[in-house]
């Protein structure tokens, strides 16, 4: 059967129709008194609320706060690091070379 | 209407104060939202779920509801609050179905046909209602919308047939309103191509 779009309009204005028949339809009763007897036993398993909030929450509440402030740095350390090069073993090893009786990592940074 | 008003307010702050009392450790308190609040979801499931499954997720939402109560923000109330909690527990609910299979997708007979071709026939709004009332436009609605991803299912229900705004079906559904609207528009266009595919050639 070749169908149109006026078809198809008066098959979807049915369908919709039906969908808010359905939507009235009675579902009283369906949550009563041992139902909710049932929900509070189970609630009362989990026992009481924890006000502290979790791991997970709290990493979720500050995951995109601290995101912007990571992006800077890192955009801070390439800066650094494409002008000034990363050769800190370099300078360690030379500090240590030159020094080898008293080196001490604290003067590489002092000095 | 400056009434009303005043009672909802009076009514959203009582929500607030009981579930701070749920907070401070009186668990017992939430059966006064659970009583006050329980037809609410029961509607809102009903709309999205097979009959046999709205008592156990009712269930479930009230018991997700507790567990978040920590996370609870006072705009929109307490009763929007719930509402977005049913309503992503039906969606967690048909992304299970879907990767399980659980429900095998149901097929249409003769008579699901023959309705299709009398509804085409029809033309007075009595003759609508009269067919959107017959068993076989439910079935064909679920036939359509089983065919459907769990995304596509819960947007055109939203959108299509609840009648909520792109924003608020993105509010409920907890995406951004973008992403609803567009897969708003290529879900409808699936469902036209599902329902097109039900006439015979």
């Amino acid at each position: 059967m070749k169908t149109f779009d006026g078809d198809n309009e008066k098959i979807e204005k049915v369908l919709v129709t039906a969908f808010r028949e359905h939507e009235k339809s009675s579902v009283d009763g369906l949550t009563d008194k041992v139902w909710q007897q049932n929900v509070m036993s189970s609630i009362r398993k989990i026992g009481l609320h924890k006000t502290e909030k979790e791991f997970t929450v709290l990493l979720g509440q500050f995951f995109w706060r601290l995101a912007p402030v990571a992006c800077i740095l890192i955009i801070i350390m390439t800066y650094f690091m494409y002008n000034f090069g990363f050769s800190v073993e370099y300078e360690l090893s030379e500090a240590f070379l030159n020094q080898p009786a008293e080196y001490n990592l604290l003067q590489t940074f002092i000095l | 209407m400056h009434n009303d008003l005043k009672s909802l307010a009076a009514d959203e702050q009582d929500d607030i104060d009981i579930v701070q009392r749920v907070l401070d450790g009186e668990v017992n308190a939430f059966e006064v939202l659970l009583v006050k609040y329980r037809n609410h979801v029961v509607k809102i499931l009903n709309r999205h779920l097979p009959y046999s499954h709205i008592e156990e997720t009712a269930h479930d939402v009230f018991i997700r509801a507790y567990k978040s109560l920590a996370t609870f923000k006072q705009q929109g109330g307490f009763k929007q609050w719930l509402s977005t909690i049913a309503v992503r527990t039906c969606y967690d609910f048909w992304r299970k179905q879907y990767r399980s299979r659980e429900f095998p997708i149901s097929s249409l007979t003769e008579s699901h046909q023959e309705w299709l071709e009398s509804v085409m026939s029809d033309t007075s709004e009595q003759e609508y209602r009269d067919k959107a009332r017959q068993k076989e436009a439910k079935e064909i609605l679920d036939y359509a919308l089983e065919s459907l991803s769990p995304e596509d299912r819960m947007v055109v229900k939203l959108v299509y047939l609840e009648g909520y705004t792109g924003k608020e079906a993105a509010g409920l559904l907890g995406w951004s309103t973008s992403n609803v609207k567009i897969r708003s528009f290529r879900s409808k266009k699936k469902l036209k191509k599902i329902i097109s595919g039900l006439m015979r050639d």
